[in-house]
């Protein structure tokens, strides 16, 4: 049937499946080349797990252009898909949005690359002062008392 | 650490919390620049990222997307001198808010030439410095020796060698029976060389430097405008060169009227340069017409010949830009030419104009921010300043 929709598995490193329409792959420069270069039923994704995996694969599927049956292509709207980027973020924490990273830059997804690094640069700005980035990201210093000192004298005029 | 291990941003292995370090420029490049700056002391490994060369030519490329316009002008009283910025207006927005960048307190230097990669020349007497208001250094440079000379300094960029140098013009004034000439002199200085010198280099051409004026760096090149010329020094090769200006013959009588209204003699056959603001349009040498107010016009270098695009103004602008008298230093990143007056009023919020050459469209656009900053003494003045479009954030270190 024409209509029908081409249906392809991923596997995640833990090899947990997803079944996911072809259009979703796409959103994956990485992977539309995969498929495109060995049309199997099934493709390995040996560098992401499946609690992220399963996440790309939720962003992918909101964020696909959907061909509706007249051959328009519609997505949803831009505001919606805003509002549902920022539902999406929120839930997650850092250390998942760092995988997410790695994941949306191994697989090539640029704008899930671009929404979770302006995730985390916006919790960096958000922080007033170098201690608390520490706390939040979790960083020990290796600065000694004096070399902190000196730094922090230096750009004093940027924590005004 | 192992060699096989990863670095991380998060140095304490056994938290959970990795941003992965190849990844960090791409988190990094999108923070504001004063955060960068105040988070160079969460760890020697942040320090080392952001001081980095790759690191402010990442962030160098993300801020030409965001331009700015950079506002500068100096307090008479307190002996300062003041820089602000605030994004540029795009085409729907009518207000921005100004953000000060900068006070340069101990010497008072002046500028007189826009920002080259966020990056500013100043001088006063015999010294000439760089500033870099996103990161608020000023890098002095050794003094010149001016024995009575005038002298002209600018700032350029090659993008080839990825150098910044300034180049600095003297002149000395020579009485003979017949004229008045200069002699000029030419030197250079490299930035972040090892020879921290002027280096003296040749001067080509017959009295070629009187009336310096002006001075824009647009692909690894300075130009900038001299009595009859215009002006263009290679920064890579160190060379200067002259590309004669448009002539007025070059259009028609019923324009020329409209504009020779404006000058003091009805004969002209050269443009007046002196009229003149160089212009970057799209990556290509421009120039535009200050005080013809009823014509705009914009002339193009292309293929070593000028081409002009000319403009009807608006008649219920004619009277406001006659008033105003605004000066036009370049175009915005929507493709505007931005005007704007040389005078602050620290009562209101700045006025600035935008007029797009090809609908003949005008608008006008506020910057607020500026005024009101309890500036000592700002309100007695209304100081003289300077706008520059296009001014992008560089956290480049001078020192």
């Amino acid at each position: 049937m024409e209509n029908e929709k081409k249906m392809i598995t991923l596997k995640s490193s833990d090899d947990v499946t997803f079944e996911v329409e072809e259009a979703v792959v796409l959103e994956s420069q990485f992977l539309s080349h995969l498929v495109q270069d060995c049309p199997a039923p099934e493709h390995k994704i040996k560098e992401v797990t499946g609690k992220i995996l399963s996440k790309v694969v939720e962003y992918c599927e909101k964020h696909v252009v959907v061909v509706v049956d007249g051959g328009d292509s519609s997505s949803s709207s831009g505001d919606d898909l805003k509002k549902w980027d920022d539902k999406f973020i929120k839930e997650m924490d850092l250390s998942t949005v760092y995988d997410l990273i790695a994941a949306a830059n191994y697989l090539n997804i640029q704008a899930l690359l671009d929404l979770m690094c302006q995730r985390v640069a916006d919790v960096i700005t958000a922080c007033k002062d170098h201690k608390e980035i520490r706390e939040t990201l979790g960083i020990v210093s290796d600065y000694t008392a004096e070399e902190e000192a000196e730094v922090l004298k230096e750009n004093e005029w940027a924590f005004d | 650490m192992e060699p096989s291990q990863r670095r991380h941003l998060a140095h304490d292995q056994s938290s959970p919390k990795h941003i992965p370090f190849d990844l960090t420029f791409e988190i990094f490049t999108r923070l504001p620049a004063k955060s960068i700056i105040r988070f160079q002391s969460v760890s020697k490994l942040w320090y080392s990222i952001i001081h980095s060369k790759d690191f402010y030519n990442s962030f160098l490329i993300h801020s030409k997307t965001r331009p700015r316009l950079l506002f500068t002008f100096e307090n008479f009283d307190s002996r300062k001198r003041f820089i602000f910025s605030a994004p540029e207006h795009d085409i729907e927005q009518n207000s921005s808010t100004a953000r000060h960048d900068m006070t340069i307190s101990d010497l008072v230097y002046y500028i007189k030439s826009r920002p080259v990669n966020g990056l500013i020349c100043c001088t006063r007497d015999s010294s000439i410095a760089v500033c870099n208001p996103t990161t608020r250094q000023i890098l002095k440079l050794p003094d010149v020796t001016l024995n009575g000379k005038a002298m002209h300094a600018r700032l350029g960029y090659d993008p080839v060698q990825d150098q910044y140098k300034v180049l600095c013009v003297m002149m000395h004034k020579v009485y003979t029976n017949t004229r008045n000439t200069y002699e000029p002199e030419c030197f250079v200085f490299t930035l972040g060389c090892q020879q921290q010198e002027w280096r003296k280099i040749e001067v080509i051409g017959d009295d070629p430097y009187s009336g310096f004026h002006d001075g824009i760096c647009i692909n690894g090149a300075i130009y900038f405008v001299t009595k009859h010329k215009i002006a263009r020094f290679d920064v890579r090769s160190e060379k200067v060169e002259f590309i004669n200006a448009p002539q007025e013959d070059m259009f028609n009588e019923e324009d020329t009227k409209k504009v020779v209204i404006y000058y003091s003699s009805t004969k002209i056959t050269t443009i007046n340069t002196f009229c003149w603001t160089l212009v970057n349009h799209q990556g290509k040498l421009g120039g535009i017409d200050r005080w013809a107010f009823r014509l705009l016009r914009l002339w193009l270098q292309e293929d070593e010949s000028w081409n002009m695009m000319k403009s009807n103004v608006p008649t219920e602008w004619v009277k406001l830009f006659r008033a105003k008298k605004p000066n036009s230093p370049g175009e915005i990143h929507t493709g505007e030419f931005i005007w704007v007056s040389d005078r602050l009023d620290p009562s209101k919020p700045f006025n600035v104009f935008y007029y797009y050459i090809i609908r003949e469209s005008f608008r006008s656009a506020q910057v607020e921010g500026i005024e009101d900053r309890g500036i000592q003494g700002i309100r007695k003045h209304n100081p003289y300043m300077l706008c520059f479009p296009g001014h992008i954030e560089n956290i480049m270190f001078l020192y």
